[in-house]
């Protein structure tokens, strides 16, 4: 075995006592030893700096900067700071058209729909290859297949937690909101369910039917999913001010 | 039996980040994507430029994701709120780093990172080793490492096992991959040993 990899065998693993003691000695007595170390170390940090440079430039792209600015003459710079100050004046009037009255509810819910139900990942728990296989139809907008792989789950195990809050989430998005209710009210009777969202979606599915009385039912609960801490408490918070 | 996660919850996203590597890149970017407004909230709060924030808002993510898949991350407040706490101390540390002019940051993380277990005298001789270190050098010679030694040297950096290396990198076996790995290790050994002897 060579000194580099028995120095990586030590770094990977969890060494016992003596054998970190056996290091330490080499280190403290074998000075080519100790620089082969130093070296291991020294290349982990710089390989791990490069990866990190990597994924912030990653980040930079889904940020929407690039890493490099382009110069931009003076004349562009006036017509950009021309179109900022129209933007803005845009902005502050349509910020006030919509802002001076209550944010509807059923835009609220339209919007969390967007940002967090167009897409799902697959979640731990049983039946892993089907839920996948059902997220994997959501996913690529097959509603009613995803809708019929999820009532089939429940048909073999009504006990399936995560395949009636998929059942009640595609429902949702087909607009079936009887039966989004019905799957979002039986999650939510489920005891000791973590961070259960069954209370939220239930208020999300009333704001986007904005039937009569929908809204009102969906404030109270709103008010118990803070109360109870439930998934969606932050939210409800937020909409609760504007509703 | 195992707790159930949800769609878009702390839950759902932490499982998914703990995947095999493209399901957990995927998950990392949603993480970024989630909380990026955090971005504008440091540029306002700490009077930094964007670029700063960005930095510290990236260093943050990644900082997040390596606890999480530590299990340093126990999940007593919500991933928003601990992302938070992580960033504000990001942006802070940032305005010290300015405020100082502390540079010598590359000694300091591979003392705390690897070195926690030895005792003061081995960290003194290391410590003394790596700042003799030619860190241009090194740095310049992992780049001109072919793109697969790299990869492999850069993902085994970051905490990834030999198994998921396999995995991700297309290899048959986990020790292929090792034995794959230490080729890569002495040959930049080679390349930055002759360079400095030069």
């Amino acid at each position: 075995m060579t000194d580099l990899e028995y120095i990586n065998n030590f770094f990977s693993t969890n060494p016992t006592p003596d054998e970190r003691k056996a290091f330490e000695r080499r280190v403290s007595e074998e000075p080519s030893f100790a620089g082969e170390v130093a070296f291991f170390l020294q290349t982990m940090h710089t390989a791990k700096e490069r990866q990190v440079t990597e994924r912030k430039n990653q980040f930079k792209a889904l940020y929407g900067q690039q890493p490099e600015q382009k110069k931009i003459t003076p004349v562009r710079k006036m017509l950009w700071y021309a179109l900022a100050a129209a933007a803005m004046l845009a902005g502050v009037m349509f910020g006030y058209a919509i802002f001076s009255k209550p944010a509807p509810a059923k835009q609220l819910a339209k919007l969390y729909i967007k940002e967090n139900l167009n897409e799902l990942s697959i979640t731990m728990g049983s039946n892993q290859d089907s839920l996948q296989t059902g997220l994997d139809l959501y996913n690529h907008g097959k509603l009613t297949e995803a809708a019929q792989l999820f009532e089939g789950l429940l048909k073999t195990d009504s006990s399936n937690v995560n395949a009636e809050k998929y059942a009640g989430i595609v429902y949702l998005r087909l607009q079936h909101y009887d039966k989004a209710l019905t799957s979002f009210r039986k999650l939510s009777i489920i005891p000791n369910l973590y961070a259960n969202p069954g209370k939220f979606y239930q208020a999300v599915t009333l704001m986007e039917r904005n039937g009569p009385g929908d809204v009102e039912t969906a404030k109270q609960l709103l008010q118990q999913v803070i109360a109870q801490s439930l998934k969606g408490s932050d939210k409800a918070k937020e909409w609760l001010k504007k509703l | 039996m195992e707790r159930p996660f949800f769609g878009s919850t702390d839950g759902d996203l932490i499982a998914s980040l703990l995947q095999d590597d493209l399901v957990a890149r995927k998950a990392e970017n949603t993480f970024f994507r989630r909380y990026d407004y955090f971005i504008k909230e440091g540029i306002k709060k700490y009077r930094i430029s964007e670029d700063e924030a960005f930095d510290a808002y990236s260093d943050t993510i990644l900082v997040v994701v390596e606890n999480i898949r530590k299990g340093s991350f126990e999940g007593r407040s919500s991933l928003k709120t601990y992302t938070f706490q992580v960033f504000q101390n990001k942006c802070v540390d940032l305005i010290r780093k300015k405020t100082t002019n502390k540079n010598s940051v590359h000694q300091t993380g591979i003392i705390s990172d690897f070195m926690l277990e030895f005792s003061d005298a081995t960290k003194s001789i290391l410590q003394r080793l790596i700042e003799k270190a030619d860190w241009d050098l090194l740095k310049e010679k992992l780049n001109s490492l072919g793109d697969k030694c790299r990869e492999m040297l850069m993902f085994f950096a970051s905490g990834h096992s030999d198994k998921e290396l396999a995995h991700a990198l297309g290899y048959k076996t986990a020790d292929v991959v090792k034995t794959s790995r230490l080729r890569c290790l002495e040959k930049l050994r080679q390349e930055y040993k002759n360079e400095i002897r030069s």
